[in-house]
């Protein structure tokens, strides 16, 4: 190892390599796209159904559908990593973690709300938390993706 | 904290440095994930990654694939904390040597 470019590094060089790293920043930005069209819908459609799950009542059903939307949700987050065959670092992707946490706040919330008005007997009235939750899942996920891909291109 | 510049040889060849910089950001790539978005023949790919691993600069760990009916199983390559340091030096060298060049 040495401190310094040994004699056949020229700046031309230099610059030609940083240029290569940059496409590749690029090509792996791109790569982190969701896999299908379904994705964003199906992991909104996953969270409004967390958050319906109490409406069903106290009996198994709203256990049961807690549990599969909760199956779901973790099923299609992996068909993501397969999709990519990547795994971004956390610290690569700082704001793309901040955004997804408080995407998972906001539902978590809406689920505690619903288990609120559940425990009121109030069942009628939860049915607005799971559309909520469509709407902060689907354009959190599109948002998060999009800044995700900006953080991929930033990190190198 | 900015790198300080320190060129190293052993990783300025061209798919070694792209390798190492494609990891960088990463927590693990899949074999065919790397050399399709490198665009590097298995081979190639292959030979680069032993190469960087004897030196302590990579790491290998292989799973099962839930998709293949094979028994074969996916290797995924993760860049250590010492070939993290290598890459983030050389890059700051490179960059100096670019700067410095415009400069003159």
């Amino acid at each position: 190892m040495t401190t310094t470019p040994p004699g056949s590094a020229t700046a031309d060089d230099a610059r030609a390599m940083l240029d290569a790293l940059a496409t590749d920043s690029d090509r792996l930005a791109s790569r982190a796209v969701a896999p299908a069209p379904w994705y964003y819908p199906a992991l909104a459609a996953a969270a409004a159904a967390m958050v319906w799950a109490p409406a069903l009542g106290d009996g198994g059903g709203s256990i049961a559908l807690l549990g599969l939307a909760a199956l779901a949700f973790a099923s299609i987050a992996s068909a993501h990593r397969k999709q990519t065959g990547v795994s971004v670092r956390i610290a690569a992707a700082p704001w793309t973690l901040a955004l997804a946490v408080a995407v998972s706040v906001v539902v978590g919330g809406l689920l505690v709300s619903s288990f609120v008005l559940a425990s009121r007997e109030a069942h009628g009235q939860i049915l607005w938390a799971p559309g909520v939750a469509f709407l902060v899942m689907l354009v959190g996920s599109v948002a998060a993706d999009r800044l995700h891909r900006a953080e991929l291109r930033r990190a190198r | 904290m900015p790198a300080e510049p320190q060129f190293d040889e052993a990783i300025h060849a061209p798919t070694r440095l792209r390798l190492c910089a494609m990891l960088r950001p990463l927590e693990s790539a899949d074999f065919a994930a790397l050399a399709e978005t490198l665009e590097v023949s298995h081979a190639n790919l292959s030979k680069t990654i032993r190469n960087l691993a004897d030196l302590g600069y990579l790491t290998l760990a292989k799973r099962p694939s839930l998709e293949r009916d094979d028994s074969r199983r996916v290797t995924s390559v993760s860049l250590t904390p010492l070939g993290r340091a290598a890459l983030d030096g050389h890059l700051a060298a490179l960059r100096e040597l670019a700067r410095a060049a415009s400069i003159d």
